[in-house]
């Protein structure tokens, strides 16, 4: 064993394996630990080495099972999360690399593609967009409702939500709703971001700017 | 007795009895993976000495630990191991030892794990703590392994030695609120169901468990609004709550939950966990 390799592998994945200010790529820690599995002799003394778990360990090493086009991905540092290229790693080539671009482009979350994962297994043979879809589709809608008292409002219900969706675009819109004295605006997250990026461009509070908003 | 002498041991005074937990061995994946082990063998030879229950000299001897060492080792017509002796121990020690051997190794099949489980469980005196510290299996995954065996039908009990998740047997029991025939029919639709639609079929049966396996599936089918109410503080509010969360160097959210259960416990809303 060079005591020397082993030492700088242990201290680059000791310095790598929080996702944030990761100094060395997923795939450069999986080649570490690879190393160190072989020159230790098994993953256990690994484990003992870096004090991490034996799963988070394997996660990593499922890095070097990706292919080249995903590999390149995690070397230019488009993906960092190991539970990501994890989960990448158990679907076939050509639905990992066709994932790996929306987890890119459309910021799938980890959780929904360890679901898109279990789904999968069941429909093979439908094209993985398709299952993607099926299964973001079945999501739960998180709604931001903003609630506001009837008697701040100085316009009418319909005039207000033409001016929401005119802001916020109405697919973020969703609805009005009145009960008792309250008033709740129920927007997409996306529609609240957009409302706050407003205000803060605008340099006044949330609040201000939802009461300017009812006037 | 010294348990760790390495011997050369006749293969021919060894007969599989049982002691080893892994009965996967005959699944084409196995016998994959005993081929390439048996390849490795020949050319690195045996790194690890597999572990014989009984004493040197005492003929026939069984496999503990490395069932597929000694399977891989007949694959290329050995003639002798390298292996190490228990000694005379019982059969609840063997399984222990062969479960914790094999659950470091290649993952074990589900009907394996569960038979070693609730064995030891049963073992134990329905005592889940002591399984937990014999294996190292988490109380949630003892606690499942037991569920399963005592409330799975036989059509999930097989479908389980098939490949169905544990976690989808475990939805089909709960939906089904104790209906054995509600469960054999759930469990056909829940394969169909994304992860989302399984756990508002959960959810659904727990509100109404007079509800049918098809009005289940449907209202697992509509997706929900998950609401969060934006509160709008007034300006001085959320400037003393920026400078609080700064101060004490948490998030707003938390300090939220802080003033909340505060209250709610001042004016005796909300018990002391102990309490």
């Amino acid at each position: 064993m060079d005591d020397s390799k082993v030492n700088a592998a242990t201290a680059r994945v000791l310095l790598s394996t929080k996702r944030k200010s990761r100094q060395y790529s997923l795939f450069e820690i999986a080649t570490d630990i690879l190393f160190l599995k072989n020159e230790t002799g098994g993953i256990k003394n690994v484990v003992k080495l870096i004090g991490i778990s034996s799963g988070m360990l394997n996660q990593f090493l499922s890095v070097l099972k990706l292919p080249t086009e995903i590999i390149q991905l995690i070397n230019q540092r488009k993906i960092e999360s190991v539970s990501m290229a994890h989960h990448l790693s158990k679907f076939n080539r050509d639905d990992s690399i066709q994932l790996a671009q929306m987890v890119i482009n459309e910021s799938l979350t980890s959780q929904e593609l360890r679901s898109i994962l279990t789904y999968r297994r069941k429909f093979q043979s439908e094209p993985i967009k398709d299952v993607v879809k099926r299964v973001l589709d079945s999501k739960n809608i998180k709604v931001s409702v903003i609630r506001f008292s009837d008697s701040n409002l100085k316009i009418d219900l319909s005039e207000l939500s033409a001016k929401i969706s005119k802001l916020i675009g109405e697919e973020n819109f969703l609805t009005i709703v009145k009960s008792n004295k309250n008033i709740d605006l129920k927007i997409t997250p996306v529609g609240e971001k957009k409302l706050r990026e407003i205000a803060k461009s605008q340099k006044i509070s949330f609040q201000e700017f939802i009461n300017k908003l009812l006037k | 007795m010294d348990i760790t002498k390495v011997i050369d041991v006749p293969m021919k005074d060894i007969k599989l009895q049982g002691s080893n937990v892994r009965s996967d061995l005959d699944s084409p994946n196995s016998k994959e993976n005993l081929l390439e082990l048996a390849q490795n063998i020949k050319v690195n030879g045996l790194l690890q000495p597999i572990v014989l229950r009984g004493d040197n000299g005492k003929p026939p001897y069984d496999v503990i630990v490395g069932q597929r060492r000694y399977l891989a080792h007949k694959e290329l017509g050995a003639e002798t191991i390298k292996a190490t002796f228990s000694g005379e121990i019982d059969n609840m020690n063997a399984l222990l030892l062969s479960l914790s051997e094999n659950m470091c190794r290649q993952e074990m099949n589900y009907e394996d794990t569960q038979t070693a489980i609730t064995t030891l469980y049963k073992n134990y005196g329905n005592d889940e703590r002591k399984v937990q510290a014999a294996t190292g299996f988490s109380i949630r995954m003892i606690r499942s392994y037991v569920r399963i065996e005592e409330q799975a039908t036989e059509k999930i009990k097989d479908l389980l030695k098939k490949g169905l998740s544990m976690a989808d047997a475990k939805r089909a029991i709960d939906a089904a609120q104790g209906d054995k025939d509600k469960a054999d029919a759930l469990i056909d639709e829940i394969a169909k169901l994304t992860t989302y639609e399984k756990k508002r079929l959960v959810e659904s049966s727990t509100k109404n468990q007079k509800a049918s396996v098809d009005e289940l599936v449907k209202e697992a089918k509509k997706s929900k609004w998950e609401e969060t109410i934006v509160l709008n503080l007034p300006m001085e509010i959320s400037n003393a709550v920026r400078k609080a969360t700064e101060k004490l160097s948490i998030d707003a959210e938390q300090l939220a939950m802080d003033v909340l259960v505060t209250w709610l416990k001042t004016n005796d809303f909300l018990l002391e966990a102990n309490g």
